[in-house]
């Protein structure tokens, strides 16, 4: 059950960075069986090549290789190397591959890729073809090994220590946790492994709440998320560069003590019974990331007491029976050191949006409804709560269960429709997006789909004037008030086959940016996009007419 | 493997030392006599027979204090998490120790408690607790009464390092490490992993520590093995579990004697791929068509870990599944979005033994939902708060991917969605006082027989009897010569050995509190046996040898509905 429900959240959780990267030409639905189900019919190419150990030249044995359409899929064609780092992937349809090689203790790479973890090249396969060579260089991943103590030098046993990196997530760079997780033993001793080359900060938690009742202890002592060498500031952590295949020992640190605040208050559900014997989470939001600090179980008359909060921002969760889509109440406290008292948690019935689609077309078929989708976006991460996603009913018509809170209405749909607004009443609120109050209905929602986007595509090169292909080309709307979540004024394209790259947009003005190493999700961070207006081209896109833009590639800036 | 540990005896039964000899020496109690200050000597009502039901919300006069020690040194303990518990009026609460080791929980509601103590890398260990998993004693705690002295002195953790290689020898990271013992579950001795787990590191290596002391069989478990497909590895193997020295079967595997706080090195072990299993077939609905969804395949292996893999289904119903190690999995067929797309779902069990499976064929099902109300034992007293009923099957698991409870609705009729099957209903969350008393089905009791649950079709009329009017048997235990026995364990079983059964209403155990009495609340109606036993392995009662073995030194009792009875017995010997 347990096992289910979290395959069902990591199905969410592609489907909402899938949106959230503006991809330029949607994956098109015909409303049947997406293309990737099933098992890969069989074809007639072969690719061959050998795995390597990057710094010793030797072959690599039982390197997971993978052969996909797209290099992140799931299900793509598997062999694993024999002793000699040699592969064999036979019977692959004709396409376009790519290649990617894992084993533990080495960086994940893709063939041809430009930078570590970076896209790989792509390859395109005939029928009957045998393509050879296609040779993996691995680099080994890197490790921090160190000690954790408390304020008394004694050592601290199953600390729970992080790298973490700056990354751009859902629109802004927050730091987040990468890769695994380490723990402390017995001799309060740590190792985090199978880290990338970079930088890194090191992050030790110790939980402060006992798992289970709320703790009666007056002891208010507990230890902040402590950055290496020793502070509770991000801004005075030590950034700790990893090399390939470098191990960095003694990064110790000592626990930072800080008093620990409670939160108490009554849990109920949606018709104002408490909430009896019910589990009530506290999530620690760090960055990005969301890390289960406390829990408690509610008393007969739905009281709770959350204890052992050091200062920050904390999700509180009460779910109200089992399985996804259980009712559950949600609240966000800051903990600043102070108790918080008398909150009240109350089961509420998601607030729901509806409304319907329309077309302004310019002559072209509208699509079926069934492949329109319609989603909620945020700038926040939303953890729990509903999905905040519908598909479209016959009618056009649709309505979606989302968590309170301000969110962008987007559309998905295919590659000849776009969305053109979004209207609530007179207001056009595409940009400003919607605020949603908890326990609401908000009906009358206006999608507005447009097939008036124009064609855009061109060349990139480098400074010798060879083509570039293996770079990210950046559209976005010159006015930065068009830069929100989903938005259609912001596109990200890659050269394909035939050396150019393609788009469709609508008119208006734009910068273009053709760039390698572009961090994943970047162009979706209005900051970043700020950056690289300077090396930006401009252009306006003239309704009917299509734009030829060739650009010359420029290094992504480092931050 | 060498040893570092200086104590090398070989112990089949570890027993702990409860208090160390320094805090003896400080004034701190021997176990079992506990000083107690009774303020006031009133014996609070059975919570069973508390006329309003007891308020939950209602705060307790006692109080109970101790200290928590490091069993070897005897220096006291900070920061020890420290729980109390009363399963009778569900109370359940926490503290932690301060920096000499002292706790204390104040406003006690009068009850039973187990009190536990756990401090990172210690072993945990509750107040009374003699060995190694078993059950600690309990303390009646009365309105107004201060117990003091609730010291628990918890020993250090045995440590287990190694190293775990592949079949190139190189080293194998993310390997699961785990040390299992032989343990009675659901009345059957299974092999389960005891205590906490390690992973190997990028270097292979493990460090697994704060184990209790005892006999395992240390067992190693690759969770990545790619299963599907499509993700299988072209020669389809995968890596089976590993048991030292090296075997792939548990019962060929060597004992590792772990003593009090040792530590054992050097552990290493080779993991070589075996030939995996593949299966095909197809999966159908209910009326014949193709299924289209996915396949979850789940596995709980012996060595205790869950792994989860998903393979598609294809348009045509058809799925093909590659990589699977020896052992048990469980199938699920269910729509890519879930019940909105199609409520029906097909499971199916195998085992994986490396030869191919092929022409597998599930057919789905809906969920049938089970329809009832609760209602109460007209001789109760007040009203039971809310409720929630469970369902599990007969051996008392949860089928792969249901969800099986539901909360009763304020008229107390309650809606179920399960799986086909026979099905056990219990109560959920063990609300404080209540039990089911029975369970009719169309005027059939079917409390201890289950309803049988069809494919595809629904029961209603299922009536559940809620009552607080409880059972109890207590009393006093004595030696062969005659004095009262401190430390003993006391079984309570049916006589009707239909009864015997590995998940039964009808056997309980009793541990003595602090003024040597049992007591078992909560015991249907009918003939029974009790024996009291110097010791009782825990899960033994749902043996039906173990109960035979004991049956002949047992003496026979009859309890009434919600009898209070008192019962002394003479203690034993342990068969």
């Amino acid at each position: 059950m347990f096992r289910t429900s979290m395959f069902a959240a990591a199905m969410l959780s592609v489907a909402l960075v899938a949106s959230a990267q503006v991809a330029p030409t949607p994956p098109a639905r015909d409303g049947g069986q997406p293309a990737r189900e099933g098992p890969s019919p069989s074809g007639t190419a072969t690719i061959r090549g050998r795995a390597i150990d990057a710094a010793s030249g030797h072959g690599l044995s039982r390197v997971e290789m993978r052969a996909g359409p797209n290099a992140g899929q799931a299900n793509g064609r598997v062999v694993l190397t024999d002793g000699d780092g040699r592969y064999e992937i036979k019977g692959l349809p004709a396409g376009t591959y790519t290649i990617i090689a894992s084993k533990p203790n080495y960086v994940r790479t893709s063939w041809g890729e430009a930078r570590v973890e970076g896209p790989g090249k792509r390859i395109p396969l005939a029928d009957g073809q045998l393509l050879e060579n296609i040779d993996v260089k691995l680099l080994r991943s890197g490790a921090v090994r160190g000690r954790i103590v408390d304020e008394f030098g004694e050592v601290v046993t199953d600390v729970s220590v992080s790298a973490m990196q700056y990354r751009y997530q859902a629109g802004s760079r927050m730091l987040t946790a990468v890769g695994r997780t380490g723990s402390t033993n017995d001799i309060g001793e740590y190792k985090i492994y199978g880290l990338s080359p970079g930088e890194y900060y090191i992050s030790a938690t110790l939980r402060n709440g006992a798992i289970g009742p709320a703790n009666d202890s007056a002891d208010r002592s507990g230890y902040a998320a402590t950055y290496f060498p020793g502070t509770g500031n991000i801004a005075g952590a030590q950034r700790l560069t990893i090399a390939a295949g470098q191990t960095l020992t003694g990064i110790d640190l000592s626990l930072l003590p800080v008093r620990t605040a409670r939160v108490s208050g009554v849990a109920f559900d949606d018709r104002g019974r408490p909430l009896v014997k019910v589990t009530i989470v506290g999530m620690q939001r760090i960055g990005f990331s969301m890390r289960s600090s406390s829990v408690a179980v509610t008393g007969a008359d739905g009281s709770f007491v959350v204890a052992g909060l050091t200062p920050g921002e904390y999700q509180l969760r009460a779910i109200n029976g089992a399985g996804p889509g259980a009712p559950e109440a949600t609240a966000v406290v800051n903990i600043d050191g102070s108790d918080i008292t008398d909150l009240q948690l109350t089961v509420t019935k998601p607030s729901t949006l509806s409304g319907r689609v329309t077309f302004a077309d310019g002559g072209g078929a509208p699509p079926k409804a069934s492949t329109i989708h319609v989603t909620a976006m945020r700038t926040e991460p939303m953890m729990f709560g509903p999905p905040g996603n519908a598909t479209v009913k016959d009618d056009l018509t649709f309505e979606m269960s989302v968590a309170a809170g301000h969110v962008f209405v987007r559309s998905p749909t295919g590659p000849n429709w776009r969305l053109g607004r979004v209207l609530l009443g007179d207001a056009d609120v595409t940009d400003t997006g919607i605020d949603v109050p908890v326990n609401a209905a908000i009906p009358n929602i206006v999608i507005e789909l447009t097939d008036h986007i124009y064609p855009i595509s061109g060349r990139v090169t480098d400074a010798d004037g060879n083509v570039v292909r293996d770079c990210d080309v950046i559209v976005f709307g010159k006015d930065p008030g068009g830069w929100t979540p989903g938005t259609r004024f912001v596109a990200r394209m890659r050269p394909g086959g035939d050396d150019l790259y393609h788009g469709r947009m609508p008119a208006g003005d734009y910068y273009a940016v053709a760039m390698t190493d572009v961090p994943p999700n970047a162009w979706t961070d209005s900051e970043f996009l700020g950056r690289i207006r300077e090396s930006a081209t401009t252009f306006s896109l003239i309704a009917g007419t299509p734009a030829v833009i060739n650009l010359p590639v420029s290094p992504a800036p480092v931050f | 493997m060498k040893t570092t540990s200086t104590c090398a005896a070989a112990m089949a039964l570890v027993v702990f030392s409860a208090v160390p000899a320094s805090a003896q020496g400080a004034g701190a109690a021997t176990p079992g006599t506990v000083p107690t200050t009774l303020s006031t000597q009133q014996r609070p009502a059975a919570p069973g027979n508390d006329p309003g039901g007891a308020p939950a919300t209602s705060v307790g006069t006692a109080t109970m204090r101790g200290h928590i020690f490091a069993a070897d040194s005897g220096q006291p303990l900070r920061k020890a998490l420290v729980r109390i518990f009363a399963g009778e009026i569900n109370e359940n609460r926490s503290t932690t120790t301060d920096t000499d080791g002292k706790y204390e929980f104040t406003a006690v509601r009068a009850g039973r408690y187990t009190v536990t103590a756990a401090k990172g890398s210690f072993v945990s260990l509750s107040y009374g607790q003699l060995r190694p998993f078993d059950a600690g004693k309990p303390l009646e705690i009365l309105d107004g009464q201060t117990v003091e002295r609730l010291d628990v002195a918890l020993p250090r953790g045995s440590v287990v390092t190694g190293r775990i290689l592949d079949e190139y020898g190189e080293p194998m990271p993310e390997v699961q490490i785990a040390l299992q013992t032989y343990r009675f579950v659901q009345g059957k001795r299974r092999l389960v992993p005891a205590g906490r787990r390690a992973s190997t590191d990028d270097m292979g290596e493990f460090r697994l520590f704060g184990m209790p002391p005892g006999q395992y069989i240390l067992s190693a478990t690759w969770i990545h093995n790619n299963i599907g497909s499509n993700a299988a590895p072209a020669d389809n193997t995968a890596y089976a579990p590993v048991y030292f020295p090296g075997t792939n079967t548990p019962a060929q595997a060597q004992r590792l004697t772990l003593a009090v706080g040792q530590q054992l090195d050097e552990v290493v072990m080779a993991m070589r791929p075996v030939k995996a299993t593949r299966i095909s077939g197809s999966v159908t609905t209910s009326d014949g068509k193709p299924f289209a969804g996915m396949l979850l395949v789940s596995q709980n292996d012996t060595s205790g870990f869950e792994m989860q893999s998903a393979a598609p289904i294809r348009p045509d119903g058809k799925f093909e599944l590659a990589g699977l190690a020896p052992g048990e999995y469980a199938l699920l067929a269910q729509a890519r979005g879930g019940p909105n797309d199609n409520p029906e779902t097909a499971t199916e069990r195998v085992t994986a033994a490396g030869e191919d499976i092929s022409d597998l064929h599930l057919v789905a099902n809906r969920a049938s939902v089970v329809a009832g109300r609760f209602v109460v034992d007209p001789a109760a007293a007040g009203t039971p708060p809310t409720l929630s009923i469970f369902a599990t099957t007969m051996d008392g698991s949860t089928p792969f991917g249901r969800s099986m409870s539901a909360r009763a609705n304020d008229d107390g009729t309650f809606e179920l969605k399960l799986s086909p099957g026979r099905t056990r209903l219990s109560l959920s969350g063990s609300p404080a006082g209540w039990a089911i008393r029975s369970i009719h089905l169309n005027s059939v009791e079917v409390t201890d027989t289950g309803i049988e649950v069809k494919a595809n079709q629904d029961v209603s009329g299922v009536e559940v009897e809620v009552t607080n009017r409880m059972t109890s048997l207590s009393g006093l235990v004595t030696n062969a010569r005659g004095e009262p026995a401190k430390d003993y364990a006391v079984v309570a079983f049916a006589r009707d050995r239909t009864r015997w059964t590995g998940v039964s209403r009808y056997q309980m155990t009793g541990r003595p509190d602090q003024d040597g009495r049992f007591k078992i609340t909560g015991l249907p109606s009918g003939d029974y046996y009790a024996v009291a036993l110097e010791s009782i392995e825990p899960g033994a009662t749902g043996d039906p040898d173990f109960l035979e073995s004991i049956r002949t030194s047992a003496t026979m009792f009859s309890l009434n509905e919600a009898e209070t009875k008192s019962l002394d017995l003479k203690l034993a010997t342990t068969p």
